[in-house]
C-alpha cells in the first residue's frame, strides 16, 4: 500500500484497534463484579497490581545469593523458605507456601507445572511465555536432558535430574550451585549471576 | 475432618487410574504409575470441591511421590519425577 493513512488511531491507548480477547472480557467482568459487590476495593486491586508488577527474579537472587555466603541461613532458607525470608524483613503474608529444591554435584533440579503454570512469583516475578508454554509443560517430564539442553544446558551423564511437578499449592523453586569462584564475590555482585532461569533449573548461574 | 496419614514414608505406591471429569490434581502421565512416597506435606483443602467455591471441603492429607524415568519412559537415565498428590489418589501395593 501507498504511504496513504487508511487505518484510524484510537485516543484510548487501551482499544489500539483491536477486539478484546475472550479472556479479556471475562477479566473485566470478573473484575467490575468484585469491585460492584464490594468484595475487594479497587485500592485493593491497585495494590495487588502493583506487588505483582514490582516482583523479579531479582528478588530470589538476592535471597540465593545471601544463602551460598551464609550458611546458616541457607539451611533455614531450606528448612522453613517462607519463615527464613519472613526473618529478613519481607512481608511473605501474601506468599504461597514454598519449597527450595538445593542442586548439588550429583543432583540437578527442575520446576514444571504440568498441570497448569504454578510459578514462584512471589520470588521470580511473572513466568516466562514458554513455561507456560504446553511444549515445556509436556516435554520437560519426558525428556529433561533435550529441553535442557536446548537451553544451552547441559546436564552430565553422571548427574541425576530430578524434576519437580507443582501438582499441588506448593511452588518450587530451585537453588542452583554456586559457581567456581563466587565465594569471594561480594554479594551484590554474586546475585547478579543469579539468573531466573537458573531458579528454573533450565539454566546455570552465569559469572559476569 | 483431617484424614490420618495412612501411608508411611519410603512406602512404594500406585496412582489411582481414576479419570473424573473434573478438576482434579493428578496429571495423566502418572495415573496407573508406582512410585515411592518421600515426604508427607501434611493436611490441605481438598482442591477438588474448593476449585468449585465449595466452602466446606474436607482436608486431603498430600504425600510427595518420588517416579523414576525409568518406569515412566523405560529410560536407561536415573533421572527422577516428584510430584505432590494427595492421599485418595494412591493405593497400597499388595505383597
Amino acid at each position: 500500500m501507498a504511504d496513504h493513512h487508511t487505518h484510524v488511531h484510537t485516543t484510548d491507548p487501551d482499544l489500539d484497534g483491536k477486539a478484546l480477547s475472550d479472556g479479556e472480557v471475562w477479566e473485566a467482568a470478573l473484575r467490575e463484579l468484585l469491585l460492584e459487590k464490594e468484595i475487594l476495593t479497587t485500592t485493593e486491586l491497585h495494590e495487588q497490581m502493583n506487588r505483582t508488577a514490582s516482583q523479579s527474579a531479582a528478588f530470589g537472587a538476592s535471597i540465593i545469593a545471601r544463602a551460598w555466603k551464609d550458611l546458616k541461613f541457607k539451611k533455614a532458607l531450606l528448612d522453613n523458605p517462607k519463615a527464613a525470608i519472613a526473618d529478613l524483613g519481607h512481608d511473605v503474608s501474601k506468599m504461597p507456601d514454598l519449597v527450595i529444591v538445593e542442586n548439588t554435584v550429583n543432583v540437578h533440579n527442575v520446576v514444571v507445572c504440568t498441570l497448569c503454570s504454578c510459578y514462584p512469583r512471589y520470588m521470580l516475578g511473572p513466568p516466562p511465555e514458554w513455561y507456560r508454554s504446553a511444549a515445556y509443560r509436556a516435554r520437560v517430564v519426558k525428556d529433561p536432558r533435550e529441553v535442557l539442553a536446548e537451553f544451552g544446558t547441559h546436564v552430565s551423564a553422571e548427574t541425576k535430574i530430578q524434576v519437580y511437578d507443582s501438582t499441588a499449592d506448593l511452588r518450587y523453586m530451585v537453588m542452583p550451585l554456586c559457581p567456581p569462584g563466587g565465594d569471594d564475590m561480594p554479594l551484590a555482585q554474586l546475585q547478579t549471576a543469579i539468573t531466573r532461569d537458573s531458579m528454573i533449573g533450565v539454566g546455570f548461574p552465569k559469572l559476569p | 475432618m483431617p484424614e490420618t496419614q495412612e501411608f508411611s514414608i519410603g512406602q512404594m505406591v500406585r496412582v489411582k487410574q481414576l479419570w473424573p471429569s473434573k478438576h482434579h490434581r493428578v496429571p495423566f502421565y502418572l495415573k496407573g504409575k508406582l512410585g515411592q512416597v518421600v515426604t508427607c506435606l501434611g493436611s490441605v483443602e481438598n482442591p477438588e470441591l474448593s476449585a468449585y467455591f465449595k466452602t466446606n471441603a474436607d482436608q486431603h492429607i498430600l504425600y510427595r511421590v518420588r517416579f523414576t524415568h525409568a518406569h515412566l519412559w523405560g529410560s536407561h537415565q536415573t533421572d527422577e519425577i516428584y510430584a505432590d498428590l494427595a492421599g485418595k489418589w494412591l493405593c497400597e501395593l499388595k505383597g
